[in-house]
């Protein structure tokens, strides 16, 4: 007679198979619900060489998907027309900005991540938010006052998307709305553009309505066309481990202290701070940037 | 008896007895063969989804271990020279200070399908509605309380649109609900379900918002849910229901009736004849039903008494029916038809016979009152008498009187009309009778027919099916009213606005003997072998 303690043992399944595939094996203790909702996102959202494809991916590696925590959308007037004449969102390493007019870099929200008092928490986030006459945002069910907010995804609404077959019509909804800028394939049907719909009168006139991101043309449209746009409503997220881009202008703030410049007598961030020469440390480390080592 | 056996005996000619009479000798030969198919097809159609990320079950993807110590590793001992077997020991866990007697089972793969012995609550959901989308009202969409799939129920359809139609030049030539919607990682997913027929179907997305739905091809109501909240029948797709001449989709529903004081709950299987929806429905004719009933069985506990049944789930897992009752209780159940067994009667049944003897269905519902019909198969004879003898499931034998309805213990000749008819044909007029069938089990019916050269029998048996779960677990749920299975695999059952969802744990164990291991689906916080 004997007395035993049970060990865990991995079964393989079918999963297994599909996450050998994919590139992604299952972690210890993961449960397999858990495990296929990291395949799935695999399968659906497959890694590219990209910066936001490698942003996005990060997550699934670890398996610690990024959490859905806020969704902004714009205000509107009456007419339903955004407030902001040119609305974009952005987040950074260690700022989170909502231009009204992003062309004139325009803020109307802006925090600061590494603020105790104001930018610490999700909750400083929300409290911008409230203030903001342009944009509102929503928590969602995954939110946590209490969560980081420097571990907000770096990412920003600016998109692109090219060329989209225009229908053989005089109107055309394309699948977007807030265009920034919009180029067409087909010079002869839009050969010139008007500020008004009631304007497009003539054999190449067109007219684009860039906040319902609808097309009208004088002569039937053909062709593609290209643009860009802002992603609004934009769903913003969470990384438990957060990834940003070592050349991102903003990630001085983590990684340089402030110290006065003998040239201009003024506070310039230019000495690594403790995080800074840690991960540059590391950086060089893997990656010497000279030759013959 | 497996579902399957029917399709080994459809290769015979509808008109021999092995085919059309499950209680044959013949048909119950071929239910050897079918009984060792059944299993392998399961697992066939289980191997077939397996590399699908979207299959309906997870699998199982852990064991406990524990590797035995050389006093207590498994014994051998000789049988026949250059034989043995294995001696096995008792195993009992021990969890939170309670002892679990472990059972053991002969292979991984029964280790892995077993029935649970316990289970947990481990999650609960609160919901304002099951409803996702309906098409009463269209334009409304319904927040999923959480992730899960969703389940279609299609009802009231007047119309199927025909490939070939012309009346409708918008239709693009299929029957399909679209669903369109978010995933667990809200990534945008798009989903097809084809529509065959009137029915429940299910995604196998998993859906954490819907917000577009297109119907196209038929005129239904349509109803979306995201729990499968006591649809109309649940299909089973690990078994199929064959009959003499087709087979189709089984379709798994309950019912209930009161026989002589207890209600009792029955489980109805069922089968679509028609496949399409397009095949039998005509504008302006009203509608026939289209369904087969192929058995209604008696769902008893694993005490053997009844219960009331309030909803019914598969089990993907493990493919076993989960009939859940009005006292909160789930009952598991590895279904299949009642097997018909040897007969008890002396009565033997010779080479030919002139007079058969056809039940309106040799798997009758408990406590209904069914015709038997006699058939003049074979016109060789001038019959003069027959005699009808029942066995019921007590051992009572009783005789058809003359007078063609009662049953009495008084053995009866009924005679023939005209026994001295010029013709055979002229001399009998079949007869019909029926049986309440009040006792569960085998009813066994002898007919011997004397005609004017020799005397015949015939025997046949009708079976009032039962059906005894493999184990009945209380939830400690209240006025539950649908159970079901989550995206997790967690048994669900519901109770007013919560879903409570529950763990299932399996007390059992498997020997590997190559490296002496006792392999377990459950943890303990300890283990104790003894021989």
């Amino acid at each position: 007679m004997g007395t035993y303690t049970p060990d865990k043992t991995a079964l393989p399944v079918g999963l297994d198979e599909a996450g050998l595939r994919l590139g992604l094996q299952r972690l210890p203790e993961e449960p397999l619900h858990k495990y296929r909702q990291r395949l799935l996102h695999e399968a659906r959202d497959p890694a590219d060489p990209s910066q936001s494809s490698y942003i996005r991916g990060v997550g699934r590696k670890i398996g610690a998907l990024d959490l859905p925590v806020f969704d902004i959308e714009l205000v509107l007037d009456a007419d339903d027309v955004p407030l902001a004449p040119r609305p974009a969102v952005e987040v950074t390493s260690t700022y989170l900005r909502a231009y009204y007019d992003y062309d004139n870099e325009l803020s109307d929200v802006e925090v600061f991540f590494e603020d105790r008092d104001n930018g610490w928490w999700l909750q400083d986030v929300l409290a911008a938010f409230a203030a903001s006459a342009y944009f509102t945002a929503t928590a969602l069910d995954d939110y946590d006052q209490y969560l980081r907010s420097r571990n907000l995804r770096f990412d920003n609404t600016e998109r692109y998307r090219m060329q989209f077959q225009l229908l053989g019509s005089y109107q055309n909804r394309l699948p977007h709305q807030n265009l920034v800028e919009i180029m067409f394939s087909d010079r002869s049907v839009f050969a010139s553009e008007v500020d008004d719909v009631s304007l497009v009168a003539a054999e190449g006139d067109f007219f684009v309505d860039y906040v319902a991101g609808q097309v009208f043309t004088y002569s039937t449209a053909q062709g593609t066309c290209s643009y860009s746009y802002a992603e609004l409503p934009y769903r913003m997220h969470w990384q438990s481990v957060s990834v940003v881009p070592l050349d991102d202008a903003d990630l001085k703030f983590r990684h340089m202290d402030e110290q006065i410049s003998d040239d201009t007598g003024e506070l310039e961030r230019s000495s690594l701070s403790p995080e800074g020469a840690r991960v540059y440390n590391q950086v060089l480390a893997v990656h010497p940037l000279g030759w013959g080592e | 008896m497996s579902f399957r056996t029917q399709r080994l005996a459809n290769a015979f000619p509808l008109w021999t007895k092995i085919r059309r009479d499950p209680s044959s000798l013949g048909h119950r030969l071929l239910d050897t063969f079918a009984e060792v198919t059944a299993e392998q097809s399961i697992t066939a159609r289980k191997l077939s989804d397996d590399p699908h990320l979207l299959k309906p079950y997870l699998g199982i993807g852990y064991l406990w271990s524990l590797y035995l110590d050389e006093d207590d590793i498994f014994q051998k001992t000789d049988t026949t020279t250059g034989a043995f077997s294995y001696i096995y020991p008792t195993v009992v866990g021990t969890l939170d200070a309670v002892d679990y007697t472990l059972t053991q089972h002969e292979d991984l793969i029964t280790l892995l399908n077993a029935a649970p012995a316990r289970i947990a609550e481990v999650d609960s959901q609160t919901y304002s509605s099951f409803t996702v989308w309906s098409s009463a009202a269209p334009y409304t969409y319904g927040a999923l309380s959480r992730p899960e799939r969703l389940y279609i129920d299609i009802t009231n359809t007047t119309f199927f649109a025909k490939r070939t139609s012309v009346s409708d030049r918008e239709y693009s030539g299929r029957h399909v609900i679209q669903i369109v919607g978010t995933d667990e990682n809200d990534i945008t997913i798009r989903e097809y379900v084809r529509i065959l027929d009137e029915g429940v179907y299910c995604t196998r997305n998993i859906y954490k918002t819907v917000t577009e739905v297109v119907v196209e091809g038929f005129d239904g109501d349509v109803l979306i849910e995201w729990f499968s909240n006591a649809q109309s029948f649940e299909p089973d797709p690990y078994r199929v229901a064959i009959f003499d001449d087709f087979e189709g989709q089984l379709r798994l529903s309950l019912s209930t009736q009161v026989v002589g004081g207890p209600t009792y709950s029955y489980v109805e299987y069922a089968s679509p004849r028609l496949k399409l929806g397009e095949q039998y429905r005509r504008a302006g004719i009203e509608l026939a039903s289209n369904v087969e009933t192929l058995a209604e069985v008696v769902l008893l506990n694993s005490s053997g008494n009844p219960y009331t049944a309030v909803d019914l789930a598969i089990n993907h897992q493990t493919s076993k029916m989960y009939v859940l009752d009005s006292q909160g209780n789930v009952h598991v159940y590895d279904h299949e038809l009642s097997s018909f067994s040897v007969f008890n009667s002396t009565d033997i049944e010779t080479d030919s016979t002139y007079i058969e003897l056809v039940p309106l269905r040799h798997r009758a519902k408990f406590g209904d009152t069914e015709y038997l019909y006699t058939h003049f198969a074979r016109l060789r004879q001038n019959i003069t008498k027959i005699e009808v003898k029942r066995r019921d499931p007590a051992g009572v034998v009783e005789y058809l009187q003359s007078d063609k309805t009662t049953w009495a213990l008084a053995q009866a000749y009924i005679a023939a009309p005209n026994p001295s008819a010029r013709l055979p044909e002229g001399s009998w007029s079949d007869i019909r009778f029926s049986t309440e069938y009040d006792q569960l089990g085998q009813w066994e019916y002898t007919l011997t027919t004397v005609s004017n050269v020799d005397t015949t029998v015939y025997v046949t048996a009708v079976q009032a099916s039962s059906m005894t779960a493999d184990v009945s677990l209380a939830t400690g749920v209240v006025s539950p009213t649908a159970v079901g299975f989550s995206k997790e695999g967690y048994l669900g059952v519901t109770q007013g606005s919560e879903v409570k969802y529950f763990e299932e744990f399996v007390d059992g164990w498997t020997a590997d003997t190559r490296t002496d291991r006792i392999l377990m689906r459950s943890n303990y916080d300890s283990v104790e072998v003894t021989y």
